[in-house]
């Protein structure tokens, strides 16, 4: 518990030290409203992460995980 | 027709059959020597850029790959490695159709052969597999190529826009080879199978041979965006929850083949720069991140991740170089992904395609979470239940050395973007070193770290597998298949002894013609001594035939 209360310290404290130089210092190439906003980028890391971790631990596990057996069948020499 | 085959990529072919024929002395150097070679022809080969930039990785990652093979015994693995290098170089090199076509299939039969090299039995049936879907691919291509023939056009020429059937045959052809989805279960099915050094090769070839072709012959076709951005967040989902070590990185080269895809499919000079550029740099940073995995499991013996932890300390070696290219396969800064990556990023922003951009951004959140997160937690540097006695001191110099070479080429690749910028075919600059870009990746994999240390404990990979599209033809196909040739079987059986019962009958009483007016119970057969049994003084099955014979004779000659 403790390590983990002190890696979010460190990675707030790296997202503010990055926002606050993306607000000072940074000529976005592109015009969106992601590429604009300092920090957007963070809700799109933090809610990407998020649906991936839902997405592949809770659907794709529940739908298509199976026991390391499943393909095999006793006596199948032919492949 | 004979640049064809007068190729740099010869130059590795030959010295693979020679592997197998040179003096056991002589035969570090004959590994060695191929690859040596052909960077030199490749060097100064007069091709177009991109032909020789893939030419360059090619040849450089089959140099890599004959160290970390340095001491391996096994003749066979070390020729079909050379012979399988040596045809993707010459694929890249061919400008017929014809030419590309026999050196694809030659690279199908040694990659086959490279699965089937570790000997074991599920690499035998993972390789027969692999050996199906690729002669699949290769036959489409065929077909492609023989209407292409047909219609008089002989030299490979870009296909997009055309639509015709060639076009989707040799497409099909070509996507199996860069393991696009629904054609993409070979991936994760072959490459943990085969030995530890032929899945680096392995890693590197086939797939970016089939990116090349589709940068080639389909750059700028819309519909493969679409298949590139699901392969890019796909496969770095499947590798998220994958637990056999190097199937999780064969599901994240799919998902780094997807970036590839997508860029081409946007097409344009950033989009086929960004393809290319990824392409290079991601066999450098896949091939050492393959080679680190192969370390480990020939160390450790184990496999699955959810068996394997705590290994930093024991491997530091190893574990450094596996950080490097764990960061650089996400896109950190300073290392080569991020170079690549801007490109990519630049060619969908530029050419408007946001959700593309957008949806790329999160599968590098994927990548980040699937392998630089998960796995140097999980193996490397994380707490470990597992106490796994090994050492660094039994991984071969050369294996060692070859790690090292991949994870410094990542890094200098990576400090001086201009290098791989300027291979590229076009030369875009994707200024990566910008403030909006360095900021972007920092903030988004802060924000995707601190989700996946929230969920840590569900991250563990359980010790499953997952379904794949070969499902298909490895469940239902094969019940059909067998229930089928069951029934077939079945009916054969039963009409033959059907058959038997009423010749066995008939025998009886062709034996003993009288029991048909009598009630005498039957004779056995040894009832040629007995003179009162009525014999026939010719089997049965001879005098049927005679009687046919005599049948058609007569017919014959009635007819003529």
């Amino acid at each position: 518990m403790q390590d983990k209360k002190r890696i979010y310290l460190i990675l707030i404290f790296i997202m503010a030290v990055m926002v606050v130089v993306e607000i000072l210092f940074a000529h976005p190439h592109f015009d969106m409203i992601w590429n604009k906003t300092p920090g957007a980028d963070i809700i799109i890391g933090f809610v990407g992460a998020w649906f991936l971790i839902l997405i592949s631990k809770k659907l794709i596990t529940f739908l298509f995980q199976r026991k390391e057996d499943y393909y095999d069948d006793g006596g199948d020499e032919n492949a | 027709m004979l640049n064809d085959f007068f190729q740099p990529g010869l130059i590795l072919i030959v010295f693979g059959v020679l592997i197998l024929i040179v003096p056991k002395a002589l035969q570090k150097v004959a590994v060695l020597a191929g690859p040596i070679l052909t960077i030199f022809a490749v060097l100064i080969w007069d091709k177009d850029k991109m032909a020789i930039m893939f030419g360059i990785i090619f040849s450089l990652i089959s140099l890599v790959g004959a160290v970390y093979n340095l001491h391996v015994k096994d003749r066979f693995e070390l020729s079909v490695e050379a012979i399988y290098a040596g045809s993707s170089i010459s694929v890249v090199f061919a400008s017929h159709w014809i030419g590309m076509l026999i050196f694809w299939e030659l690279m199908a039969v040694a990659s086959w052969l490279i699965v089937v090299s570790s000997r074991t039995k599920e690499a035998s049936r993972a390789g027969f597999r692999y050996l199906l879907v690729h002669m699949l691919g290769g036959n489409l291509l065929l077909a492609g190529i023989v209407m292409k023939l047909a219609d008089g056009q002989t030299l490979i020429e870009c296909l997009t826009g055309t639509q015709d059937a060639a076009y989707w045959l040799i497409l099909a052809g070509v996507a199996v080879n860069a393991a696009i989805p629904p054609l993409n279960a070979w991936i994760a099915d072959a490459y943990p199978e085969s030995t530890m050094g032929g899945t680096v090769y392995m890693g590197s070839f086939t797939t970016k041979v089939g990116v090349y072709c589709l940068i080639r012959l389909f750059a700028g076709t819309e519909l493969l965006l679409y298949f590139g951005v699901f392969m890019a967040l796909w496969g770095a989902a499947m590798a998220l929850i994958e637990n056999d070590f190097r199937r999780l990185f064969a599901y994240h080269i799919i998902s780094q083949v997807g970036y590839m895809v997508a860029s081409l499919a946007i097409g344009g000079e950033t989009g086929i720069d960004g393809a290319s550029a990824h392409a290079f740099n991601h066999i450098l940073y896949k091939g050492t991140l393959l080679m680190c995995a192969g370390t480990v499991i020939a160390a450790t013996g184990k496999r699955k991740i959810s068996q394997l932890g705590g290994l930093a300390k024991k491997m530091p070696v190893t574990a450094g170089c596996f950080l490097i290219a764990s960061l650089a396969i996400a896109g950190f800064p300073l290392l080569n992904g991020f170079v690549s990556k801007s490109l990519i990023m630049n060619a969908a922003a530029g050419g408007g395609y946001y959700w593309a951009e957008i949806l790329l951004m999160i599968a590098s959140v994927g990548t980040l979470m699937s392998v630089t997160l998960k796995v140097n937690y999980f193996v490397f540097f994380g707490k470990s239940d597992v106490n796994i006695d090994v050492d660094e001191s039994s991984v071969p110099f050369n294996r060692k050395a070859a790690m090292l070479m991949g994870a410094t080429a990542c890094a200098v690749t990576g400090l001086f973007p201009g290098l791989v910028y300027g291979l590229t075919p076009y030369g875009t600059d994707g200024h990566p070193f910008t403030v909006d870009h360095v900021t972007q990746y920092i903030e988004l994999f802060a924000a995707a770290t601190i989700a996946f240390v929230m969920y840590i404990e569900h991250m563990k990979p359980k010790e499953k597998i997952t379904l794949d599209t070969d499902w298909f033809y490895r469940k239902p196909l094969k019940y059909a298949v067998l229930w089928l040739s069951k029934g077939v079987d079945g009916l054969r059986c039963g009409v033959g002894h059907g058959l038997g019962v009423f010749f066995a009958k008939a025998n009886e009483y062709l034996h003993n013609p009288r029991m048909i007016f009598t009630s005498k119970p039957p004779v056995s057969r040894d009832c040629l001594e007995d003179d009162d049994v009525l014999q026939k003084p010719v089997g049965w099955l001879v005098a049927l035939n005679f009687v046919i014979f005599l049948a058609l004779v007569i017919y014959a000659f009635i007819r003529i």
